[in-house]
């Protein structure tokens, strides 16, 4: 089985040979190619598995939805590519089904999710990791600050789109906001990245 | 003939990787996580200091 480490070095050692750039930024260039061809893989993965299944704009919607939110206000990861894999695929999943099988009305649901979502990016956003510690002030800030607009607007459009694709927007905040909890940080084995600064 | 269009094309090509990857990564260092990708060591430089 390739490994994604073995595409992203041996890209940056072309790079290197071709065009001159110093240590510090082949590093970066390293870790970018090694991000987007992960996230390449998995995206084209799911979004296969979702075809097959006939989900595909729900699990468009619930991918967009919690990527966004991952950007800004974190959650726990995987420690392999395949758990990482079937976490997320998990997440989005399951999220959609319970949204298609579970016909709660959207404005039950909005008021005590909404509540819960605020109260945890309130406490523990943004949830990073050792390997990606947030340690900037500005940054937590900036990001919690962001989360919170970004939580509010996805409630917002829950309020006017129809009832199974509030269910997806509101289930998949929900699980986003459960990924930031210490129970799951102790359960998945990680750890909170920049706690020292909070 | 295939080998001349591979040398002509090859050094506009690594670039246009590397500056993705370097947008990739400013990204991931702007935000908490970049979506869902499975999270390396990020390198030092990538992390913001106040």
């Amino acid at each position: 089985m390739i490994k994604i480490t073995y595409i992203s070095e041996a890209v940056t050692a072309a790079i290197k040979r071709n065009i001159t750039i110093d240590d510090t930024k082949a590093e970066q260039i390293e870790y970018g190619i090694y991000m987007a061809v992960s996230e390449v893989i998995k995206l084209s993965i799911l979004i296969i598995i979702s075809l097959f299944l006939g989900i595909f704009q729900y699990v468009i919607l619930a991918t967009v939805i919690f990527g966004t939110h991952r950007s800004f206000i974190g959650g726990v990861h995987a420690k392999t590519h395949i758990g990482c894999f079937l976490m997320h695929s998990g997440i989005m999943l399951g999220a959609v089904y319970a949204s298609l099988l579970v016909e709660i009305d959207k404005f039950i649901l909005l008021p005590p999710s909404f509540l819960f979502c605020m109260i945890i990016i309130y406490i523990y956003a943004p949830a990073d990791i050792l390997n990606k510690p947030v340690v900037s002030k500005k940054q937590r800030k900036r990001l919690r600050t962001g989360g919170f607009i970004f939580m509010s607007l996805v409630f917002a459009a829950a309020l006017i789109v129809p009832q199974v694709y509030a269910r997806v927007l509101i289930f998949v905040s929900v699980a986003e906001c459960i990924t930031m909890l210490p129970m799951v940080y102790r359960i998945t084995g990680n750890e909170y990245g920049g706690k020292e600064v909070n | 003939m295939s080998n001349k269009i591979l040398s002509k094309t090859k050094i506009p090509f690594l670039t246009l990787v590397s500056a993705i990857a370097m947008l990739v990564a400013a990204y991931s260092s702007s935000a908490c996580f970049l979506w869902f990708a499975h999270q390396p060591k990020c390198p030092a430089s990538l992390i913001k200091q106040d």
